[in-house]
């Protein structure tokens, strides 16, 4: 085994989404060969429909391909069941949406703690956590905040503690900036790249943001569904 | 479940005027099926009880054949000594013999059949109170050769006290039946039918008139316990020995009145049926929408680990929320009210009131207070919660996460 397959956290193998539309097939994914190596910063990048949601679905266990496998640890997970599919999410995989995505009835501390609740961590240990996490993405006197009442980066941020908050083997963001401004997006990205330096967690984005792109130490173009750099 | 609890009931004051509607309607609803429901029941039960209490008694004694063949020839013999021994049974009230005879009655000028009924006139007043009910004259005493004639039969045939009826009938075993009796007085009987048509006479003097011997037709015996009616008739049994006696109950006795009773009840549980469809249609309409409005809140949690379970649960704790409070506020105002007028009961009058008076009844409507009543209801409203969350069980079950997410 060399190096590189041991630090390998995402495998992808000839990997095909096919939708059909109408009496017309959409490839969203063409054939996809990809390895995603633990601590990378890497950005999913292209146009619009060229099929990075698509694959961000597939890593996530969001969606099943209609070939290949998609393995995260050496587990594949298109052949996981519903079941096993809900646990992997919940305690692998950390997600940030383009609109945040927030449980609006949640405090921010709250949400953070939402997905420690559903791993059955302790209410005090889970409420420990979710302040250490909202503080180190700058938001330790906004705990008790409705999402209403937090800006759009604001949220952006609880989003991330929330993602963080499983320990997961990595986490897939969806065009995390497209809806800030400017500051919040750099604000957002910072932080994210010092988990990534300090925690060594590994990022997939995907964007069409230039500051992401150039934050990225990893791009991955798509084009038609395939990756074309 | 600690974290459904929370986001069920924040989701609940989401949007607060559609909560409070919701709710509004379950309280409506349930409060006024509480309170139709315990007036139906204690209005119904109030005459089936004073029926049994007053007329029929709990259950009958009779002879296996009589219920089918009502003759004196089918009598029991209950001596004294049996009937004292029956009263000191623990669950029985009050024990009533009575003979049943027909005889055509003559006074010179009308001729009309009419209902002989022999009593104990002792026992007779604790049991129906038929001393309290004279109109003229006196009641009977043990041995009086006299008889007392229904109000209504004296008013058709124009008899009154002092005057003499002749009475002619079959009596036991074939023997003819005929005799002269003064009337000691005039009664106002329970039953306006039988008002219309009947005498009583002691005992003694209605054995004499038919020569049947010592006996009666049934006794009647009221239960201070109905529930505990097996255990007592356990307890007759082993007194009399005889195994040819039928222990026959108020609900034969009385059947027409109970069917009545039961109907009348049916009829009103179809009506809280619509009722409880109504509101069971706005509570849907309702979870129809939170659960669309919401659809992409289920792909987020679903996407971040919650099983679709647990989202239908939220939603089941949710309507039970809505529900529950609309309940506990209808139970709130309604068990005052019904508890007031269970004690304190509806005094009817007029025509109304006079109508229960001429049968022997207090004209009084009162409230009926059982366990069943709440028990129904709650089961009612839960069982509406289950039903309604069938919505989104199917919406969430067949929830594709990546279109939940893109909504």
């Amino acid at each position: 085994m060399t190096k590189e397959e041991q630090d390998s956290i995402i495998e992808i193998n000839n990997l095909s989404k096919i939708y059909q539309e109408d009496a017309e097939v959409v490839k969203a994914l063409d054939n996809i060969n990809l390895n995603i190596n633990k601590g990378e910063f890497t950005a999913v990048v292209g146009p619009s429909g060229s099929g990075k949601t698509t694959l961000l679905n597939m890593i996530g266990g969001l969606d099943k391909p209609t070939s290949g496998t998609v393995a995260v640890d050496g587990m594949d997970v298109t052949k996981l069941s519903i079941d096993d599919l809900i646990n992997f999410r919940r305690d692998h995989v950390g997600f940030v949406f383009q609109a945040y995505n927030l449980i609006p009835v949640l405090t921010a501390k709250e949400n953070v703690m939402f997905v420690m609740d559903l791993q059955g961590i302790p209410t005090q240990q889970s409420s420990v956590r979710a302040i250490k996490l909202l503080k180190n993405v700058g938001l330790g006197d906004r705990i008790n905040a409705r999402p209403n009442k937090l800006s759009g980066g604001q949220q952006q941020r609880v989003a991330v503690a929330r993602a963080l908050a499983s320990k997961p083997k990595f986490i897939l963001a969806d065009e995390p900036t497209a809806n800030l401004d400017g500051k919040s997006a750099e604000t957002l990205l910072d932080i994210m790249e010092k988990m990534n330096e300090e925690e060594n967690m590994t990022f997939i984005f995907s964007t069409h943001d230039p500051r992401v792109m150039q934050k990225a130490r990893r791009i991955i173009t798509l084009e038609d569904g395939k990756i074309v750099r | 479940m600690r974290i459904l609890l929370k986001i069920a009931w924040r989701n609940l004051w989401r949007n607060k005027r559609r909560t409070w509607i919701a709710i509004s309607s379950v309280f409506f609803v349930t409060l006024m099926c509480l309170l139709l429901k315990s007036l139906t029941d204690g209005s119904t039960n109030y005459i089936i009880d004073s029926t049994i209490e007053r007329q029929t008694g709990t259950f009958q004694v009779m002879s296996s054949e009589y219920w089918d063949d009502r003759t004196v020839d089918n009598f029991i013999t209950v001596d004294e000594n049996t009937l004292k021994k029956w009263e000191a049974i623990p669950n029985v009230k009050r024990i009533a013999p009575r003979i049943e005879a027909f005889a055509m009655s003559w006074n010179g000028a009308h001729t009309k059949p009419i209902s002989l009924i022999g009593i104990d006139p002792a026992r007779e007043s604790q049991f129906s109170r038929l001393n309290t009910r004279m109109q003229k004259g006196k009641f009977l005493s043990p041995n009086e050769n006299g008889i007392i004639i229904g109000s209504k039969y004296a008013e058709g045939v124009n008899l009154s006290v002092g005057d003499t009826l002749a009475l002619i009938g079959q009596g036991y075993h074939g023997n003819s039946a005929a005799a002269l009796f003064v009337i000691k007085g005039i009664v106002k009987a329970f039953d306006p039918l039988q008002d219309a048509g009947c005498a009583y006479a002691s005992l003694t003097v209605a054995q004499d008139f038919i020569s049947m011997p010592e006996g009666e037709t049934y006794v009647s015996v009221v239960l201070e316990n109905p529930n505990k009616m097996d255990k007592t008739l356990m307890a007759f049994k082993q007194i009399n020995g005889k195994n040819d006696w039928v222990y026959r109950p108020w609900q034969e006795l009385i059947i027409d009145t109970a069917a009545g009773a039961a109907s009348d009840k049916k009829t009103m549980e179809i009506y809280f049926y619509i009722l409880y469809m109504v509101v069971g249609f706005g509570l849907l309409s309702t979870m129809i929408m939170l659960t669309n409005e919401r659809r992409k809140e289920f792909g987020v949690m679903a996407a971040l680990g919650m099983k679709k379970r647990s989202l239908i649960e939220g939603l089941f704790i949710e309507m039970f929320f809505v529900n529950t409070l609309g309940l506990l506020a209808s139970l709130l105002i309604s068990i005052p009210i019904i508890l007031y007028f269970h004690y304190f009961p509806i005094h009817l009058t007029g025509a109304m009131g006079k109508s229960f008076e001429d049968i022997g009844f207090e004209p009084i409507v009162p409230f009926g207070v059982s366990v069943n009543l709440f028990v129904s209801q709650i089961a009612i409203v839960v069982f509406i919660a289950v039903l309604i969350t069938l919505y989104p069980y199917l919406k969430i079950k067949q929830m594709n996460i990546i279109d939940a997410l893109r909504k």
